[in-house]
Order: C-alpha cells, then sequence, then structure tokens
C-alpha cells in the first residue's frame, strides 16, 4: 500500500517535472517579436550579428532562466514557512525578507547609490544586504533559548515588516519624480534582464539553498507537528529551525535583490502541489521547485504578450491570479472552521 | 526486577532561573505503568518535557539504560523514549499511513527509502490500535478517539522501550478512554514498554497503573502502590477535594468518589 501511494506520489512529481521543463523550453519561443530558431542557433558563434541569435539568447534566454530560478525558490520557500510557521497561509515575505530587500533597494535609489558598478547595478547588493539584516533582526528578536518559538517569529516578523513599511513610504515622500518611478517599478518586480551576468550571480546561493532545504525535508515533516514533537523523535530542533529558516530566507533574498518582490508565487503553488500530491515534505518540497519555475515562466510569457509590445510587470500579473487565489483558499479554510467556535 | 529503563536523579528543572521541579528522583523497570497525577500547575507537562529533554535540566541527570539524553544523541534519544503530547494539532492533510511513517524518523537516514522493515512496524502497530482500516484517510478527518489511538500508533512505530504520555485520554468518551489505558497494558504486558502516563483521572490510574507519583507544587510528594495513593487523606491534602474511597470488586483497586471541594492544605 506504502509503495504503490509513494510510487503514485513521485509519478506526480515527474509530471509536474517534465511539464516545467517542457514550459522552460518553449517560452524563449513565444515573444513580441517573431524569433526564427534555426537563424538563432546557427549563429551562435556571433550572437551580436544576428538579430535572431541575440534576441534569443541576449534577452529571452536570460530571462527564462531567471524567471524559473525565482520561481522555484520563492515556491520552495513558501512550503518551508508554511511547515516552519505551521500555517498554511504563510508565504517568503511573511517574515519581512522582502520588506528588508525593497527598503534596501529604495533607500539605495533614493540617495543616489545606485551607480554601475563593472557592468552591475548596484541596487541588488543594497537589497541583499537590506534582506539579510532583515534575516538577522527577526531571528534575534524571536529567539528565546536558542529556539524559534513559532508565534513570536510571526510576530517579530509583521512587527519588522510594519516598521518597514514606514520606512519605504518615508523613501517615497523625500524622493522626486524619477527616484519615485524607479522605486515604484522596483517594487513591481520584472525580470527584464539582459544577459546572463546576474542569473550567474545568484546560482550559489539558490544551488545551495535548493539542496540545503531538499536535505532538510524530513524536518519539516516533524516540524510541522511542533518543536515538542519534532524534539521527541529525534529532530535537532534548533539547528533545524535555524538553518531552514536562514537558507530559505537567503534564497529568497537573493532572487528579490534581482527580480523584486514578486508575490503569491510562494504560497499558489506550495498548495497547488500540496492538494495534488499530499502534505509529505520531500516530494512536495521538489514538486514545488519544479512548478514554481514553469508556473513563473508562463506568467512571464503572458506578461510579454498580453499586452504586446507594451510589456505587463510581472509582480502585477502574479498578484492578480495569487489575489483571488488567495481568497478562495481563505473561503475553504472558513468554511471548515465556521462551526468550530 | 530488571534494571530500570529510565532513572531520574535529583532533577531540577524549570523556565529560566526558577525550577518548577525540585529533587525528582524516580526508576522506571521494563513493563511497568506508572502513572503521575498532581493538581494543575504542580509541574506534571514541564516533568514530560525534562524528561524527553525538550527542557533541558538545571541540574540532576535524566538516565535512559544508564545513559544521559546527551551521552545518547538526539536521533538515538528518540529510539528510547517517545512522547505523546497533549493536543496533536494536523495542519497538513497527512494521510494515517504516512502521518504512522513519521514515527521511524529517528532510525532513517537522510535520504533513505522507507524499509520493508519500516512497513512491518507500522502495519503492525496500526492494526495494534486498529487504525489499519483508516490508513488512506486525511488525518485531519479523523474523530478525537480514532486521532488519539493514530497518535499512539505513531509512538509505537518509533519502537522505544520508554513512552511518556501527556494526559493522554484529554477530551476522549470513557469508552475511548479506556481503550487508550487497555492498549498501554496490552503494549507494557507484550513488548515489556514502560509506561510514564500523567493523567487527572485517578480512577483510570488506579486501574491500570502498577504505582502512582503523586506530584505537588513541584515534588514528588508520594509514589507508591494505587491502593496507597487513592486514599480520601491523600485527595483532600493535595486535591482539595473530599471523597469517598471504596474497592472495585471487579478489578481489586480502590476508586475515589469525590463529592465536595475544599480548600487544599
Amino acid at each position: 500500500m506504502t509503495l504503490e501511494h509513494s510510487t503514485k506520489t513521485w509519478i506526480g512529481v515527474a509530471v509536474i517535472a517534465v511539464l516545467s521543463v517542457l514550459a522552460v523550453l518553449l517560452s524563449p519561443l513565444i515573444g513580441a517579436s517573431s524569433l526564427d530558431l534555426g537563424a538563432a542557433l546557427a549563429n551562435l558563434h556571433d550572437i551580436s550579428g544576428s538579430k535572431d541569435a541575440s534576441i534569443l539568447f541576449v534577452t529571452r534566454l536570460p530571462r527564462t532562466v531567471l524567471a524559473a530560478i525565482t520561481g522555484s525558490a520563492l515556491a520552495m520557500a513558501g512550503v518551508v514557512f508554511q511547515a516552519l510557521l505551521r500555517n498554511p497561509l504563510a508565504t517568503p515575505y511573511t517574515l519581512g525578507v522582502s520588506s528588508g530587500g525593497a527598503v534596501g533597494a529604495v533607500l539605495a535609489i533614493k540617495l543616489g547609490l545606485d551607480v554601475s558598478f563593472m557592468g552591475f547595478s548596484t541596487i541588488p547588493v543594497f537589497s541583499l544586504v537590506g534582506s539579510a539584516g532583515t534575516i538577522a533582526l527577526v531571528y534575534v528578536l524571536a529567539r528565546s533559548d536558542n529556539r524559534l518559538p513559532t508565534s513570536v517569529l510571526l510576530l517579530a516578523g509583521v512587527a519588522v515588516s510594519f516598521f518597514y513599511s514606514a520606512l519605504i513610504l518615508f523613501a517615497h515622500y523625500l524622493a522626486d519624480f524619477s527616484e519615485n518611478h524607479k522605486m515604484l517599478r522596483w517594487m513591481m518586480g520584472g525580470l527584464d534582464i539582459v544577459g546572463f551576468d546576474s542569473v550567474i550571480s545568484l546560482l550559489p546561493l539558490w544551488i545551495f539553498g535548493l539542496l540545503w532545504l531538499v536535505m532538510r525535508a524530513r524536518d519539516l515533516d516533524q516540524l510541522a507537528f511542533g518543536g515538542l514533537v519534532a524534539h521527541s523523535r529525534g529532530v535537532d530542533v534548533k539547528r533545524s529551525q535555524k538553518s531552514l529558516y536562514i537558507a530559505s530566507s537567503l534564497m529568497v533574498s537573493s532572487v528579490v535583490c534581482v527580480a523584486g518582490p514578486i508575490g503569491f508565487v510562494g504560497l499558489i503553488v506550495p498548495h497547488s502541489v500540496r492538494f495534488l500530491l499530499g502534505p509529505s515534505h520531500v516530494p512536495l518540497l521538489v514538486a514545488s521547485g519544479f512548478a514554481g519555475a514553469g508556473f513563473l515562466v508562463l506568467c512571464d510569457a503572458a506578461a510579454r504578450t498580453l499586452l504586446a509590445p507594451m510589456e505587463l510587470p510581472i509582480g502585477i500579473l502574479t498578484a492578480m491570479i495569487g489575489g483571488p487565489f488567495f481568497v478562495g483558499l481563505l473561503f475553504r479554510e472558513k468554511k471548515k472552521h465556521v462551526y468550530e467556535d | 526486577m530488571n534494571e530500570a529503563v529510565l532513572s531520574v536523579r535529583n532533577l531540577e528543572a524549570g523556565y529560566g532561573k526558577s525550577p518548577i521541579l525540585r529533587d525528582i528522583g524516580l526508576d522506571l523497570a521494563p513493563g511497568e505503568f506508572v502513572a503521575v497525577v498532581g493538581p494543575n500547575g504542580s509541574g506534571k507537562s514541564t516533568l514530560m518535557k525534562s524528561l524527553v529533554g525538550f527542557l533541558p535540566p538545571i541540574s540532576g541527570d535524566v538516565l535512559y539504560n544508564g545513559k544521559t539524553l546527551l551521552e545518547l544523541g538526539r536521533r538515538k534519544a528518540a529510539r528510547h523514549v517517545a512522547l505523546v503530547p497533549q493536543t496533536t494539532v494536523f495542519h497538513f492533510p497527512y494521510r494515517v499511513y504516512d502521518y504512522v511513517l513519521l514515527g521511524r524518523h529517528p532510525y532513517r537516514g537522510l535520504f533513505s527509502y522507507t524499509t520493508e522493515e519500516d512497513e512491518k512496524i507500522v502495519e503492525e502497530a496500526m492494526r495494534r490500535t486498529e487504525v489499519w482500516t483508516l490508513r488512506r484517510r486525511a488525518v485531519t478527518e479523523l474523530s478525537g478517539g480514532e486521532r488519539q489511538r493514530v497518535v499512539l500508533a505513531a509512538a509505537f512505530a518509533q519502537q522505544t522501550r520508554v513512552l511518556l504520555l501527556d494526559e493522554p485520554t484529554n477530551s476522549l468518551d470513557l469508552r475511548h478512554q479506556l481503550q487508550v489505558y487497555e492498549l498501554l497494558s496490552e503494549m507494557k504486558r507484550s513488548n515489556g514498554l514502560a509506561v510514564l502516563a500523567v493523567t487527572h483521572d485517578l480512577n483510570l490510574a488506579s486501574l491500570h497503573a502498577d504505582r502512582i507519583v503523586l506530584i505537588a507544587e513541584g515534588r514528588i510528594v508520594d509514589d507508591g502502590p494505587p491502593e496507597r495513593i487513592v486514599s480520601a487523606e491523600l485527595m483532600k491534602r493535595y486535591f482539595g477535594v473530599e471523597s469517598t474511597v471504596l474497592m472495585d470488586k471487579q478489578s481489586n483497586r480502590p476508586y475515589a468518589l469525590s463529592h465536595r471541594s475544599t480548600s487544599p492544605q
């Protein structure tokens, strides 16, 4: 019975993986301008000389890869946060990682620190510093006896997020028109990068996070029942909570600093996958990684083509899908709980 | 008598600097069923948390087969002692089978698959607790009695020699309360499981426990057979109730009918 069940689950994981890889492979072929794939591939040796090759390799492929990395990071972090906080409505941003990143970015814009350094913009660096600072701050605020009590963690995260919202508004208030536009555009999230440089720069954190989370996925199954139960089943709760929180938050920080705070991916994807495959965290985490990549790549393809030749900021699109999804989820939960108290 | 599987020596434990438990000494032999009773706030749950090592002791030792929890390490310690907490909240709809399988955690490696042995142990634990037929159901859809049996099955699947339970029959109806205690007694007889159960139900404790440990204000004030602990005098002194204690001819155990609250002395 169990083998049958777990084989079924892993077949589900495989199907999701194949569909997501297909999405990643096909999405670069769709876009506002037409693309001759044969011509693009034939001019591999001279990318800048061929229009088709440069569309494919300089604009579409990098942003597709960025979408895939971002989507998978957010979806996996969503799974981790929901288990750690024992709350199905938690997201990777619940504990303020994205607000911290946003504070870093808007301050950098306001203070004119947005300079180009060796071809890189410095905004992602400031955003990453903001996120990392937030991770540390929330951790220090919530830690007691070296553990991270769920309710305190949640309150610390929300409190810090509120404070940061005020900082962001303050930065907006002080900013001039063009700074404001830049800030707003950053907050909407965007995958429009040129070339692979920024993708490569976030690869190390992504790979590290990916491996760490999958390795620790079994602990999540135990932590989902609280620290005491997890401890009694042999989990080193302190170490496990700390490393899962830090690894998933760093992973989110790294994608937020390049792509901005793209919302709802970390909520929609884990829930859909949990609905399809059940809550066991090893398959859930792996499948969510793939599904998140596929989902955001498809959203990006839609964002590029829906209003072509204009482009829709991807954060707006995911929020438009995510908002109703969230409400639907709430209604499902509400029906379950309405006669409980 | 066999050597103790759990022995507690001069344990002092609590939150922060002020200890809640003082001078706790306790031995548990294989195949022994010990009930822990005491008024609210006497430190029973704190005792469970410190015995399992979730709350590190301020001083004193908790030994499993002669080794401290630190010597054993977390994973190995979880093969010696399992815990059934006061309440288990299911936030995610695990299937009953998968939930019981989670009890095998201390035996599984980072990447290892479920072995045939794991499957055998899980099935046996589920048949014993009569939840095998529920195996495809979601844990979130179970009734209170089913839920507690599933939680017990996961604890049995952990295959420890000591099982700690914190009010395992809280919120169950009479039949399910008895069922839980009968299961524990059966595991004790057939597998030599040592059971330490916190309870508020003195009569259930009297019926199934070999010994009753009475805790008040963080100290063990008495430790003995039900015949001695279930007495009108102790009930009045530590629980603040006036009771009539009678002998049940069927089980040959004392039971208390408490009829009036007084102020504890």
